[in-house]
C-alpha cells in the first residue's frame, strides 16, 4: 500500500508551554485506510491532527501528505484542499445560515466555478445523506446532523484524506452513529483515508488500526484485537476495554478455551455459545 | 425567552420582491429613505405610504409580521408624538388648550415618518436572506475596494455574526439559568447591583466568544479560507428586466416626490 | 432530605404561537429521598426540561412540584429558596464559571445564600474534597485550568450549597475514559456520605447500568419506563426501539440466549454475566 501521511520525527510545542506537545512522532498512514487514534485528553491527539493540514507546523522534523511538506508555504492551499478536517464542536464550524451555503463555503474559496460548485455541493449532501435538509438552517439540526453537513463541507472539497477530531465528543448515542457510518462510509465506500479520533472503544473496533498517543508520543500501534487485549496498555492509558474483549479474556482467565478474539457482540456470543454447549 | 428577539429577520417565499437581486433592492431602500425624507406636506406621505402598501402587498408578507417589527419601536414612536403634540406653536384645537392643530398634524406625520421607515427597511430584511444581503453588499461597495476599504472582509464579518447570533442567544439562556441555579438574583437591588449581577453572565459570555471565534478561524483556514481575492460564489447574483425596472419605478418615484416637494 | 415528587407535570414552550411545542405532558413521579436515580432518553425527549422543572427554572404550564410536599411554585420566595436545596449541574458546566480565582467560583452559591465568611470557607473545602479539586489550585483563575478540572471545579461550585437533592446533566460528557471513571466515582462517594437523593441524566447506559437504583425512561416527553436496571434492561427491545442503547453486557446476554444458553434474565453488568456463563459452566444443562 502507498503511503500518504508521513510524519518524521515530529516535535512541536505550543508556545508559551513548557512540555512538548509531540515528541518525536514517527507515523506512516496508508492510502485508503481508517486509522482510529486513542489517548487521554492532552495526550497530542488534536496536536496531532492538526499538523496534517498545516494548521501547526512542527517545530523540529516535518510531515509529508501525499509528497507536499506541511511546511511548504507555497502549497499551503492545495495541502488544505487535500485533508478535510471536522472538528468537535458542530456549531463553531459552520459559517453559514443556510446548509447549503455552508457546503460551498470551501469550493468557493478555491475558486471552483459556480456550476461545479452547485453539482459538488448538491453530491456532497447526498453522500452524508442531508440533501432534503439543503435548505434549513444549521443552528436548528440535531447535533449528529450538523456534524453531517460540516463533514459535506469538507467533502465538497475533494479531499483524498478526511481527519476527523474527536467529532461524536459532545453527541448522543444516536448522533454518534451517524457520524461514525458516515466516516466508515467514506472510507470504504470512496476509498477515503480517514483519520478518527475519539475516546469512545467501540466506535474504532472496525478500524484497520488503531494509534495510541500517550504524552505526545505513539504508545501502541496495530490492529484493535491487539491493542484492545493488550490490558495493561489499555489501564496504563486510561482506556476502556470493550466489553467483548473483557469478557473473552475473564472467561479464557477461568479456563475456558476461546481462541478468537472478537469485537462485536455476535461475534463473542458466537464463541461462547460455542465453548459452552460443546462442555454439555 | 430571549429566543423572541428577532433580529432582521429573514422571511423565505417567491414573490416579486423576493426574486429581485439584493443589489436593487438595497438601492431602492435607499431610494426610498430619501424620498421619504422628501414627504413634508400630507400628499407627499400618502403617496410615500400608497407606495408602501403597494411594495408589501406584492411580496406577500402579513401586514401583522410588518407590524411586529414596529414593536421594539413603540417607546421611542409615542415618545415623539407626545413631544410634537406638546411642543409645536400654532392655534390651539379648542380655546386654552396647549395642544394646536399643528401639534397634531405634525404629530401624525412624525409618527408616520417613523413608521414608514421602519416598515420599508424591514421589508428589505423580510424578503432578503442574509447571504444574499451581504452578497449583494459587498459587490454593490466593491468599488470602495480602490480606496482601500475592506469591503469582503466587513460583509464577512456582517454575515458571520448573522450566523452566530442564535447561537450566542440559546448560549446566554443557558448560562443565565444555570447561574439562576447557583441563586444568582438578577431581578433586585439598585442599578449598580443589578449591573454587577451581570459579571456571572457576561464573563462567561465573552470567553465562550473568544473560544468560538477561535474555534472557526481553524475551521475556515482549514477549509482554505484565504480572504476575498480569488473567491468564487455559488449563488451568482444577476440583475435581470424586472430589476431595471424596479430601479426605474424607484427613481421615477423619486423624482416625483422632489417635484412634490417643490409645489 | 428530601423527597420529590411531580403531579401531571407538563410544559409547553412558545405556547400560543406557531412554534408551539409540547416538551414534556402529564409527568407524574415520585423520587424518594435518598434515591440514586437516573433518568435517560435521546435529545429532545424532555429530559432536560424536566429536570429544569426541579429547580424551580422554568414555571409548569400545567401540573404542580412538590418537594417534601410543597410546592416549589407556590411564590417568589419558594422558588428562590428551592434553589438552595435542589443543585442543579447543567451540561457542560465549566462554561459558566467566571470568578477570578477557584476559591471564589465553588464560593459563588455559598455567597448567594448570605452564609458567613467561616461557614462559607468550610463548605468550599468541603465540596472541592468531594470532587476532587486540589485546595493547591484555590488561588488560580479556573479558566486557565485543563478541561477536567474545570467540570470539577463547577461541579463543586453546586456541591458548596449543600443541596438535598444532586442534579446532574450529563456530568461526564467530552471525558475521557478515565475522567468518567473518575467523576463518576466521586459523586457515588458524595452520595453515600452525604445521603443526598441524586439525580444522574445520561446517555451512557453503561454507565447507569453500575450506578442507579432506578432508571426512569423519557421519549416524547413522556415517562415510558421506570423501575430498577434489572427491569429496565430486561426490556432491551424496547429501549432500542425508542433509539437507546442496552449496556454491552446485556446486549451480549441477549445473544448467547438467541443461541440457546440459559443466561438469566436481568443481567447486565460484566460481573453479572461472567459468573451467570461460570455458573453454566459448572454443568448446568441448557
Amino acid at each position: 500500500m502507498e503511503p500518504i501521511i508521513v510524519f518524521e520525527n515530529v516535535h512541536y510545542t505550543y508556545p508559551g508551554d513548557e512540555l512538548e506537545s509531540l515528541c518525536g512522532v514517527d507515523l506512516t498512514i496508508e492510502k485508503g485506510s481508517f486509522v482510529a487514534v486513542l489517548g487521554r485528553n492532552g495526550s497530542g491527539k488534536s496536536t496531532l491532527a492538526k499538523h496534517m493540514n498545516a494548521i501547526l507546523v512542527p517545530d523540529a522534523g516535518r510531515v509529508l501528505i501525499d509528497g507536499i511538506d506541511t511546511a511548504d508555504e507555497a502549497r499551503m492551499l492545495e495541502l488544505r484542499r487535500r485533508v478535510g478536517m471536522v472538528f468537535q464542536n458542530p456549531d463553531n464550524q459552520i459559517v453559514a445560515n443556510v446548509v447549503e451555503d455552508d457546503v460551498a463555503f470551501a469550493p468557493e474559496n478555491l475558486g471552483v466555478e459556480p456550476r461545479e460548485i452547485r453539482r459538488r455541493v448538491d453530491a456532497s449532501l447526498r453522500l452524508v445523506g442531508m440533501y432534503d435538509y439543503r435548505m434549513h438552517a444549521p443552528h436548528l439540526l440535531s447535533g449528529g446532523q450538523k456534524q453531517r453537513v460540516a463533514i459535506a463541507g469538507v467533502i465538497a472539497m475533494q479531499p483524498e484524506i478526511i481527519v476527523l477530531d474527536e467529532p461524536t465528543a459532545m453527541l448522543d448515542p444516536q448522533g454518534r452513529k451517524e457520524v461514525v457510518d458516515t466516516a466508515f462510509a467514506l472510507c470504504r465506500a470512496r476509498g477515503m483515508t480517514v483519520v478518527f479520533i475519539t475516546h469512545h472503544m467501540d466506535e474504532c473496533v472496525d478500524a484497520d488500526r488503531l494509534i495510541v498517543l500517550s504524552n505526545g508520543s505513539v504508545a501502541a500501534d496495530g490492529k484493535p484485537a491487539e491493542i484492545f487485549s493488550d490490558r495493561a496498555l489499555m489501564e496504563r492509558e486510561g482506556l476502556d476495554v470493550p466489553e467483548t474483549t473483557r469478557l473473552l479474556h475473564d472467561l479464557r482467565a477461568a479456563g475456558l478455551s476461546l481462541p478468537e478474539e472478537s469485537l462485536d457482540v455476535e461475534g463473542c456470543a458466537d464463541q461462547i455459545a460455542r465453548e459452552l454447549l460443546r462442555r454439555a | 425567552m430571549l429566543k423572541d428577539i428577532t433580529l432582521g429577520q429573514y422571511f423565505p417565499g417567491d414573490s416579486i420582491v423576493h426574486r429581485l437581486d439584493p443589489r436593487t433592492k438595497i438601492v431602492l431602500v435607499i431610494v426610498y429613505i430619501v424620498a421619504l425624507f422628501q414627504a413634508v406636506s400630507w400628499p407627499g406621505f400618502i403617496a410615500v405610504a400608497l407606495a408602501t402598501a403597494v411594495c408589501m402587498a406584492l411580496s406577500r408578507i402579513p401586514p401583522k409580521t410588518m407590524f411586529k417589527g414596529v414593536k421594539p419601536m413603540l417607546f421611542i414612536i409615542v415618545l415623539t408624538a407626545l413631544l410634537n403634540l406638546f411642543y409645536t406653536e400654532g392655534t390651539p384645537v379648542l380655546p386654552g388648550w396647549i395642544i394646536t392643530r399643528e401639534g397634531v398634524s405634525r404629530a401624525c406625520q412624525m409618527v408616520l415618518r417613523i413608521v414608514l421607515l421602519i416598515s420599508g427597511t424591514f421589508l428589505l430584511t423580510y424578503t432578503t436572506s442574509p447571504i444574499a444581503l451581504t452578497d449583494g453588499l459587498e459587490l454593490l461597495f466593491k468599488p470602495l475596494k480602490a480606496l482601500h476599504l475592506p469591503v469582503h472582509e466587513m460583509t464577512m464579518m456582517m454575515s458571520m455574526a448573522l450566523r452566530f447570533i442564535p447561537t450566542l442567544i440559546s448560549e446566554t439562556d443557558k448560562i443565565m439559568s444555570a447561574q439562576k441555579a447557583r441563586g444568582a438574583d438578577f431581578e433586585t437591588g439598585g442599578l449598580v447591583r443589578r449591573a454587577r449581577a451581570l459579571l456571572p453572565i457576561l464573563v462567561p459570555l465573552f470567553v465562550s466568544a473568544f473560544r468560538r471565534a477561535d474555534e472557526l478561524a481553524v475551521a475556515m483556514e482549514s477549509r482554505c479560507y484565504h480572504g476575498g481575492e480569488g473567491r468564487t460564489r455559488m449563488k451568482q447574483l444577476s440583475i435581470h428586466r424586472r430589476d431595471w425596472i424596479a430601479l426605474l419605478l424607484g427613481a421615477a418615484f423619486l423624482a416625483g416626490m422632489i417635484v412634490l416637494k417643490g409645489l | 432530605m428530601a423527597e420529590i415528587r411531580t403531579e401531571g407535570l407538563t410544559h409547553v414552550y412558545s405556547a400560543g404561537t406557531p412554534f408551539e411545542q409540547t416538551a414534556i405532558e402529564d409527568v407524574s413521579l415520585v423520587i424518594p429521598a435518598g434515591q440514586f436515580a437516573a433518568v435517560i432518553g435521546h435529545t429532545g425527549s424532555g429530559k432536560s426540561t424536566f429536570i429544569q422543572h426541579l429547580d424551580a427554572l422554568l414555571q409548569p404550564t400545567r401540573g404542580r412540584v412538590l418537594l417534601d410536599g410543597e410546592d416549589i411554585n407556590r411564590d417568589k420566595h419558594t422558588r428562590r429558596d428551592v434553589k438552595w436545596k435542589v443543585g442543579l449541574v447543567f451540561q457542560y458546566p465549566e462554561y459558566q464559571l467566571f470568578e477570578e480565582t477557584v476559591r471564589r467560583d465553588i464560593a459563588f452559591g455559598p455567597r448567594n445564600m448570605k452564609l458567613s465568611d467561616s461557614e462559607i470557607d468550610e463548605r468550599v473545602r468541603e465540596a472541592a474534597r468531594f470532587t476532587g479539586v486540589d485546595e493547591a489550585l484555590f488561588e488560580r483563575s479556573p479558566l486557565e485550568l485543563s478541561g477536567g478540572q474545570k467540570r470539577r471545579i463547577a461541579i463543586a461550585g453546586v456541591i458548596a450549597m449543600r443541596p438535598e437533592v444532586l442534579i446532574l446533566d450529563e456530568p461526564t460528557a467530552g471525558l475521557d475514559p478515565a475522567g468518567c471513571a473518575q467523576l463518576l466515582d466521586n459523586i457515588r462517594r458524595y452520595r453515600e456520605e452525604s445521603g443526598s437523593t441524586v439525580l444522574l441524566v445520561s446517555h451512557s447506559m453503561d454507565e447507569v447500568a453500575k450506578l442507579a437504583e432506578r432508571i426512569i425512561v423519557f421519549d416524547r416527553g413522556h415517562v415510558v419506563l421506570d423501575g430498577t436496571p434489572a427491569e429496565i434492561f430486561r426490556q432491551a427491545a424496547r429501549l432500542m426501539e425508542i433509539g437507546l442503547s442496552v449496556p454491552r453486557a446485556a446486549e451480549i446476554a441477549v445473544a448467547l440466549r438467541r443461541r440457546g444458553l440459559a443466561v438469566p434474565e436481568g443481567v447486565f453488568t460484566h460481573e453479572q454475566l461472567l459468573s451467570a456463563l461460570l455458573t453454566l459452566r459448572e454443568g448446568r444443562p441448557c
